[in-house]
């Protein structure tokens, strides 16, 4: 373990302290694989660069723990956790750029600017995730096909370096450390602050149009037919199914409505998330849970399909209507593996990936299905134009395997594997999936040349000769 | 290398008003960057209130000012001030009496929490903690209150403790500044209320705050927007206490009249 400075005793109220040290376990929102870091909570930026200057050893930042796997944690290491460098700066409403700290909730953002007729143009299924770790993970959406990722909508970022300088980077400065940086995992320095281009929204709604599909080919069908000309597009897969079901969902397509249609709409207040109050034991039957919650889900929609009109964050954000919903899974946790496969590609592979993980003893719990646009601009965005399959999977013994064999199948057909949500993908695998990797460690060298920045994914990677 | 340039440089100031009706009904907060005053502020912009921040780091609170206008307030002041320099007490208020002819309303969320283990090594702190968490705000409140109760209404808030209710064996130092300051609000805030001043006294129980950070378990700190939400409510009804989370409330009647030699329970 590294040395971190002693607590000093508090001091008033924002006088600089370092009361902000904890040591303890981090995870992703999986819950597995803990590894113990000194964890500094930063409450300004001079805090920040301090802290980094005294550190010894790995260092890296984090913002909600929304990564699934073990991206925002380093063992023995020192962990910035950012969620306090969260303000807001500038909004410039002509252009619709937003300046603002790394830290800032993407809910918060969206929720604010909504009364502007500002969002975000990308969000993922939670709002729940920094504006840091949105670009390090350069994030999609339900609408990749039309807005592309989130690192499309980076005008400039400044980025903390390992040797305590700051650099404004973008296409024009720096582009090579800028492109490394989107999607970089948080390996190239501390992301501080980012101008993003906000885009107009007609209103806070979106028309929501679902449609049951009863097979794997019925869907891909569906899906070709609306990829297009649907704003927003999402299947939810119940991959519990298998044979003449497999592959059979639910797909929603969503289209932002006009603010005149919605005049009657307003006063239906936002309702708040229920919350899983306590880990659900290990006993509990969760696949027959999961196995009727399926039927259920499926038996919503009528056949016909139905239309409904649901706020955005309801509509976008589905994964925040329960919060703490990883406790279903219990005290063991759970996995999430996400691979895009090229269009020609799809049927085959999904069906295999399918078949795979629905005859696999821990099985996938939520399996959701999207369409991605064109690659993503950062040396290791995971976007590229093709299908892509997510597989929410229980920690269970049999788990490691069925996530190896599930990596030899994206493999095969060309796969590639999201290092936002992963935990288990080999060295070899990320090689052979990630072409842009070998640039991508030569701007590492360039900006820190002594490897301080890590995380148990980046050693897991094998991504640099890391020390121990 | 300093990152503030590159902020001033990147983006234009927020634009704080000097209107001074745009500061009617102010929120005037005392200790402004600590973690549930950052969170009540953000609240009270959020319900369209100018704010006044007062704290020691002027330049870091400007930050602050801009992301609550973004937020929603209408106009952000910053004020220099330094529970620990009571000499300047008097040249604050003055300026809150000329910057805010109207009625304003006042939070103070400034507060040392040591450890034992510091005390012990540094007696004086002792004192120190006392100076800060009760002497400083009943210094500042013989400057404020005739203010307040010139304008005949507004609102005083004044963040306690759990720990003042009754001193934990643990870390009596802190409960007894704590028990001090809510005796000295209690004791006020019947005449503030005959002239208009509504006093209520926040009493949280472990919040996740830079102060606590690292100390409480993660599980048993409440969050600091819970607790800011509360506040806010219970400054809308005029309540004199809230507790957060509400539920201590009984907890603490409870021990409260726990006998001396049973205090020991309460300390985990």
């Amino acid at each position: 373990m590294n040395a971190v400075p002693d607590p000093a005793p508090a001091a008033v109220d924002g006088a600089a302290s370092s009361s902000t040290v904890a040591t303890r376990p981090l995870t992703g929102f999986g819950r597995i694989h803990p590894s113990l870091a000194h964890v500094l909570r930063p409450q300004r930026r001079g805090q920040l660069l301090t802290a980094l200057a005294q550190s010894e050893g790995a260092v890296l930042a984090r913002g909600y723990g929304r990564a699934y796997g073990d991206a925002a944690q380093i063992d023995g290491g020192t962990v910035f956790d950012m969620t306090r460098l969260d303000r807001l700066l500038d909004f410039d409403p002509a252009s619709g750029i937003l300046i603002c700290e790394a830290g800032a909730k993407l809910s918060d953002i969206d929720r604010i600017f909504a009364a502007h007729g500002f969002a975000l143009p990308v969000v993922p299924g939670t709002g729940m995730v920094s504006l840091g770790g949105a670009i390090a993970a350069d994030i999609h959406g339900k609408n990749h096909d039309s807005a592309g990722s989130f690192g499309d909508y980076v005008e400039w970022l400044d980025l903390l370096a390992a040797d305590g300088t700051v650099h404004r980077l973008s296409p024009q400065q720096d582009d090579e450390a800028f492109v490394a940086t989107i999607g970089g995992m948080g390996l190239t320095g501390i992301i501080l602050q980012a101008a993003i281009r906000l885009a107009p929204v007609p209103s806070g709604f979106i028309q929501c149009r679902e449609r049951r599909l009863t097979d794997l080919d019925a869907m891909l069908t569906a899906i070709a037919g609306i990829r297009d000309t649907a704003t927003y597009s999402v299947a939810w897969i119940d991959a519990l199914a298998r044979g003449k079901n497999l592959g059979r969902g639910v797909l929603q397509l969503g289209e932002a409505v006009p603010a005149d249609l919605i005049a009657g709409l307003r006063r239906r207040a936002a309702k708040a998330a229920r919350r899983v109050p306590f880990d659900l034991p290990r006993l509990s039957p969760l696949k027959t849970g999961v196995r009727l919650y399926n039927k259920l889900h499926l038996a919503r929609v009528p056949a016909a399909g139905r239309t409904r009109i649901l706020p955005r964050h309801t509509f976008l954000h589905p994964l925040d209507a329960l919060s703490d919903w990883q406790k279903l899974y219990g005290t063991r946790g759970f996995v999430q593996f996400q691979c895009v496969v090229a269009d020609d590609l799809a049927q085959p592979c999904l069906r295999k990936l399918l078949e795979t993980v629905s005859h696999s003893r821990p099985g996938a719990l939520l399996g959701v299905l999207k369409t991605m646009g064109r690659e993503g601009r950062g040396l290791l965005s995971f976007a590229k134009r093709g299908h892509s399959l997510a597989l929410d999977i229980p920690w269970r013994s049999g788990t490691p395997k069925l996530l190896a064999e599930l990596e030899r199948i994206a493999l095969d057909c060309g796969g590639r594997v999201y290092l936002a949500k992963d935990s288990a993908l080999s060295a070899n695998g990320f090689a052979a999936m990630y072409p842009q990797h070998e640039r991508f460690v030569s701007v590492l060298q360039r900006l820190d040349p002594a490897a301080r920045f890590q995380s148990d994914l980046a050693r897991r990677l094998g991504l640099r000769a890391y020390a121990p | 290398m300093s990152d503030e340039t590159t902020i001033a440089e990147s983006v234009p100031a927020a634009p704080v008003s000097d209107l001074v009706s745009a500061l009617d009904d102010a929120w005037v907060i005392f200790g402004a960057s600590s973690g549930i005053a950052r969170e009540f502020a953000r609240v009270a912009a959020q319900h369209g209130k100018p704010l006044v921040l007062a704290g020691r780091d002027v330049e870091d609170l400007s930050l602050d000012g801009r992301d609550l206008v973004l937020r929603g307030s209408p106009a952000v002041r910053t004020v220099p001030f330094d529970a620990d320099a009571p000499e300047g007490f008097a040249a604050v208020a003055a300026m809150l009496d000329s910057a805010l002819p109207q009625s304003f309303n006042v939070l103070l969320a400034f507060a040392v929490l040591p450890r034992p283990e510091d005390i012990a090594r540094d007696p004086d702190l002792a004192r120190r903690v006392m100076a800060t968490n009760s002497g400083a705000p009943m210094a500042l409140l013989q400057h404020l209150a005739p203010l307040m109760q010139r304008r005949g209404s507004g609102r005083l808030m004044v963040l306690g403790s759990v720990a003042g209710d009754r001193v934990r064996p643990g870390n009596p130092v802190y409960g007894t500044s704590k028990m001090a300051l809510h005796g000295f609000v209690e004791a006020i805030a019947p005449r503030l209320a005959k002239s208009g001043v509504a006093v209520t006294l926040v009493k949280p129980g472990p919040i996740d705050t830079p102060m606590t950070y690292g100390r409480v378990m993660a599980l048993k700190a409440a969050s600091a927007e819970g607790c800011a939400q509360a506040m806010w409510r219970a400054a809308q009804k005029k309540r004199r206490v809230v507790y957060f989370p509400a539920m201590l409330r009984w907890v603490m009647a409870v021990v409260r009249l726990l006998p001396a030699r049973l205090l020991r329970l309460i300390d985990r």
